[in-house]
């Protein structure tokens, strides 16, 4: 193959661009979807942030320098936070690996009875509010606590409030998403793989560390990493149960809200920003590329070897203790959601929902509101985006997609503060009102649609949509008629996504919300805060519910729009 | 106006690199045309361009030069949906949400056509090719060689000016695809419809084409018509490509007229017809290209080349043979064994081959 000289190169290529040009002319909705889409991510995902990073170098208003991170940096009330934060995520990061990495295993690997029942446990703190778990640390190990007063006489065991209750409780809300990489990592890996090193003479314990561990090496940094950014950037976890552990999510928000000092509220976003964003880059465009493992869309072999009893045994036991300590705390907030006064008076009762239903019925209104009109803005905006990237040729189009799922990456608290500070003057007035808290939604739940749908078309072969521009649909009619309803699935996934997350978001909304519009997992805060258990016990489980809800709709909508469905049909 | 009803002037197609960061030409100045009604073969090793060609013909890639014309209008900056060329992919691209009927009719509603038409249409087609009754299934529940004719059937529906094949027997297994091959050829020219057929299968291009077109690294090698390129390859590629070849190093004496007197490294001297036109020079090196199934056993002094047995297999139609000769391992062919009396393993043997098969090529 000739290999072109540079001058014939740059000529090629700037000839090539103008027909690229020329083709996205020729289709004005396209180029018209492209300029709308920019706009939109540069008024609603960059602005702010970069709002927030302005707003850090301006100590006083119309002063600008490095006055705050001077401050930020040498007095001992800001440093440590940022100790505390990175401390507690690698912490977090660590302990949750470890553990999802035995539960991936035990489920993948292990032959374990059981395994469906375990797996469907372990999503739970994936699709409840964040903060149920802080919320039944409390209710078992606060001063108050069941366990503390049936069994330490009143005294605590150990402070929950702090380091060690939010290893505890962060570990427990967040493995599962380390469990679910590295589900994914070990299911790839053939077990033809351990099964020739274990013929070739190695013990299954050799095979484990010579094939099996360094196979899934990059999942377990991958899950490291994701793992490590969801502590930093969590904020209702630290704030029900952080005690005088303070970290930055928290820190920052104590300083707008209370202390009205914007540019240091900023500065200490900026500084949980960038941990995040290294991970986030390290993990989607080094680690992702390290992979030993290729996605070749067959599925490769995977055959539990029977392992020797006591193993069994022993992973048995590991996803037990695991299932049962979430139930236990999962169980206790329902508990809770059902008594008088927690601690002292345990009468079941009604009362607090009734409470929820009428005293707070004006925020799960809100909240179901805000967040069903979102969802939908969010899942098409997610896959307009998704089938752009995934499907088009256009310049600027990895661009597109960076900034489409940077909003993975960047702390809600950023973003809340990117809000607050963007958004409060004309022409863009939006604080106080829905839009804001709606656009707060659709855009940090952005990339649920686009990586789904970018997932999703990957899979279907690009001759399908050929073939259609082929036999005379415009590409405009081929993405309504062939791209689209191929997609379904994964759009209904997106939504039910974006829509649970929305409904259970804290960190970035805290910032938006307003006397008129308010949301469900703010009022759960209060609750706590005012001691108010037992209401906010009850209104964690109205939302638990609502998800559930949204959970049979989803099936619904699947299994009535789906095309699978209707060929499942034709058969039968 | 040309008498092509195709074609195809001087085209490249440059990609960029990304891991090198370099610019590779996939294809490099290809012109070509087809006769309306003819079909047309790309052929060639995978990487050689061939699928490129088509896709620009197709309208799915933009060609860094060069034009192509269908009927003698340029199509260049028409998009696929304009163009008027259907195409059979090689993974057959069935929309998986549609049934065989709406798979069919999909290109035939674009046009706009009222629905007593198009069902008229569609269910001759797919009697065309053979599918009549399952209008109602869906790809999934289809076989290889049925989700083969529903793809044919959807292009060919349209009636489009161009049928463009991209490897489209590649996936059917040994038995589908020679029975699919010689249904293809029949379907083909019973519609009359000029297409362009890629494929890296020599015996799919030799059975199937009016013409056939061998590519290499982005550059046509060769274009004839089948038993041309059989019996006058133009290089050593094309020689190796289509069919099996021996070569053996000669040096040409004399040329007159088509007929070439050369004397072969082993020292035989012997007369081969050259394609007309083409010319070789007295004392010039070349390649005695010698097929296999051309080949015969002699006695150890006569013949070109001596040589030991050294494999020798037997197939039932044929017997194949491996001669270890000064200038090489020569292979053999010979059809129809069970009538002759073969040598065996390790037998001294001279080899003849049969004037008819012989050809010559430049030296390289």
């Amino acid at each position: 193959m000739g290999v072109a000289s540079l001058p014939r190169l740059l000529g090629g290529d700037e000839m090539y661009w103008v027909k690229q040009m020329k083709r996205i002319w020729n289709e004005p909705m396209l180029l018209a979807m492209i300029v709308l889409i920019w706009v939109l991510l540069a008024v609603f995902v960059l602005y702010p942030i970069i709002m927030v990073g302005l707003k850090s170098f301006e100590p006083k208003s119309g002063v600008y320098g490095f006055g705050v991170y001077r401050t930020l940096f040498s007095k001992r009330y800001f440093v440590t936070p940022i100790i505390n934060t990175l401390k507690l995520g690698v912490t977090v990061a660590s302990v949750g690996v470890l553990v999802g990495y035995l539960f991936a295993y035990a489920i993948t690997k292990v032959n374990i009875p059981m395994k469906g029942l375990f797996r469907t446990i372990a999503t739970f703190p994936i699709i409840s509010p964040p903060f149920v778990i802080a919320l039944a640390a409390i209710l078992l190990f606060g001063r108050n606590g069941v366990i503390t007063r049936k069994f330490f006489a009143g005294i605590p065991p150990f402070e929950i409030y702090g380091f060690w209750g939010l290893v505890i409780v962060e570990t427990l809300a967040y493995f599962p998403t380390a469990f679910m990489t590295l589900e994914a990592i070990l299911m790839s890996i053939s077990s033809d793989l351990e099964e020739a090193s274990l013929s070739l003479g190695s013990s299954k314990w050799r095979t484990f560390w010579r094939v099996t561990f360094p196979l899934s090496m990059p999942g377990i940094l991958s899950a490291w990493l994701l793992v490590f950014s969801q502590s930093m950037a969590d904020f209702g976890n630290p704030l029900i149960l952080g005690g005088r552990y303070h970290v930055l999510s928290v820190s920052a928000y104590l300083e707008i809200t209370g202390s009205y000092r914007i540019s240091y509220g900023s500065g200490l976003a900026i500084l949980l920003l960038i941990p995040t964003l290294i991970a986030f880059f390290v993990q989607r465009y080094w680690l992702s590329r390290k992979s030993y493992v290729t996605v070749t869309g067959k599925p490769s072999i995977v055959r539990a070897l029977e392992p020797k009893f006591y193993v069994k045994v022993i992973f048995t036991a590991i996803c037990l203790i695991l299932v049962s300590t979430i139930f236990l705390f999962y169980g206790t907030v329902l508990f809770g959601s059902f008594t008088k006064l927690w601690g002292v008076n345990h009468t079941l009762t009604l009362e607090n929902y009734k409470f929820a239903f009428t005293y707070n019925w004006e925020f799960i209104k809100d909240t179901l509101v805000l967040a069903s009109i979102a969802t939908p803005l969010c899942g098409i905006l997610g896959i307009m985006i998704a089938y752009l990237v995934a499907r088009k040729q256009f310049p600027g189009r990895r661009a597109m997609e960076a900034v489409s799922l940077l909003t993975f990456a960047v702390p809600g608290t950023v973003v809340g503060i990117g809000y607050l500070l963007a958004f409060n003057q004309k022409p863009l007035l939006l604080t106080g009102t829905a839009l804001i808290i709606i656009l707060v939604f659709v855009f940090r739940e952005l990339p649920v649609g686009v990586q789904n749908g970018v997932a999703a078309l990957y899979q279907i072969d690009r001759s399908i949509e050929e073939a259609s521009l082929d036999l005379g649909s415009s590409s405009n009619q081929t993405f309504w008629r062939i791209t689209l309803p191929l997609l379904m699935p994964a759009f209904f996934n997106a939504l039910f996504t974006a829509f649970v997350r929305s409904m259970t978001a804290i960190s970035a909304v805290i910032f938006v919300v307003s006397g008129k519009w308010n949301l469900i997992t703010v009022r759960i805060l209060g609750a706590v805060g005012n001691s108010d258990l037992a209401q906010a016990a009850a209104l964690s489980y109205v939302l638990i519910g609502i998800v559930l809800i949204a959970m049979f709709v989803l099936r619904f909508l699947t299994m009535n729009f789906s095309y699978q469905t209707k060929i499942r049909r034709a058969i039968s | 106006m040309t008498e092509y009803y195709v074609e195809v002037r001087n085209l490249v197609k440059e990609f960029l690199d990304k891991s090198s960061g370099s610019v590779v030409r996939a294809v490099n100045g290809v012109s070509f045309g087809v006769k309306k009604g003819q079909l047309l073969t790309l052929l060639g090793p995978s990487g050689c361009g061939k699928t490129t060609t088509l896709r620009l013909i197709g309208g799915f890639e933009i060609a860094t030069e060069g034009d192509v014309l269908i009927d003698n209008v340029v199509v260049n900056d028409q998009p696929p949906n304009k163009r008027p060329t259907a195409m059979v992919f090689q993974s057959y691209a069935l929309f998986p949400h549609m049934n065989v009927f709406e798979n069919v009719a999909y290109g035939l509603k674009n046009k706009r056509l009222n629905s007593q038409e198009i069902k008229s249409r569609v269910s001759q087609m797919l009697s065309v090719v053979g599918l009549s009754g399952l209008e109602k299934r869906y790809p999934s529940q289809l076989s290889g060689g049925q989700q083969q004719r529903v793809a044919l059937a959807r292009a060919l529906v349209v009636e489009p000016k161009v049928l463009l094949l991209d490897e489209p027997l590649s996936n059917l297994d040994a038995k589908l695809r020679e029975q699919m091959r010689i249904e293809l050829k029949k379907i083909q020219s019973n519609l009359g419809i000029t297409s362009i057929y890629v494929t890296h299968d020599q015996l799919e291009a030799m059975t199937l084409s009016d013409m056939v077109i061998v590519m290499k690294d982005g550059i046509i090698m060769q274009q004839d018509a089948p038993q041309m390129i059989y019996r006058y390859p133009s290089n050593k590629f094309v020689a190796s490509f289509i069919g099996k070849a021996n070569f053996l190093e000669s040096t040409v004496i004399s040329c007159h007229e088509s007929v070439c007197k050369i004397e072969t490294a082993s020292g035989a001297v012997l007369d081969v017809n050259v394609r007309e036109g083409m010319s070789f020079q007295p004392d010039e090196k070349v390649y005695l290209v010698l097929r296999p199934e051309g080949g015969r056993f002699v006695k150890p002094e006569d013949g070109i080349l001596r040589g030991t047995v050294i494999t020798k297999i037997y197939t039932g139609a044929n017997a194949f043979f491996e001669v270890k000769t000064d200038h090489g391992i020569v292979s053999v062919e010979i059809q129809n064994p069970a009538s002759l009396i073969l040598p065996e393993y390790n037998e001294t043997v001279g080899l003849s081959f049969d004037s008819s098969t012989l050809s010559v090529v430049k030296y390289e």
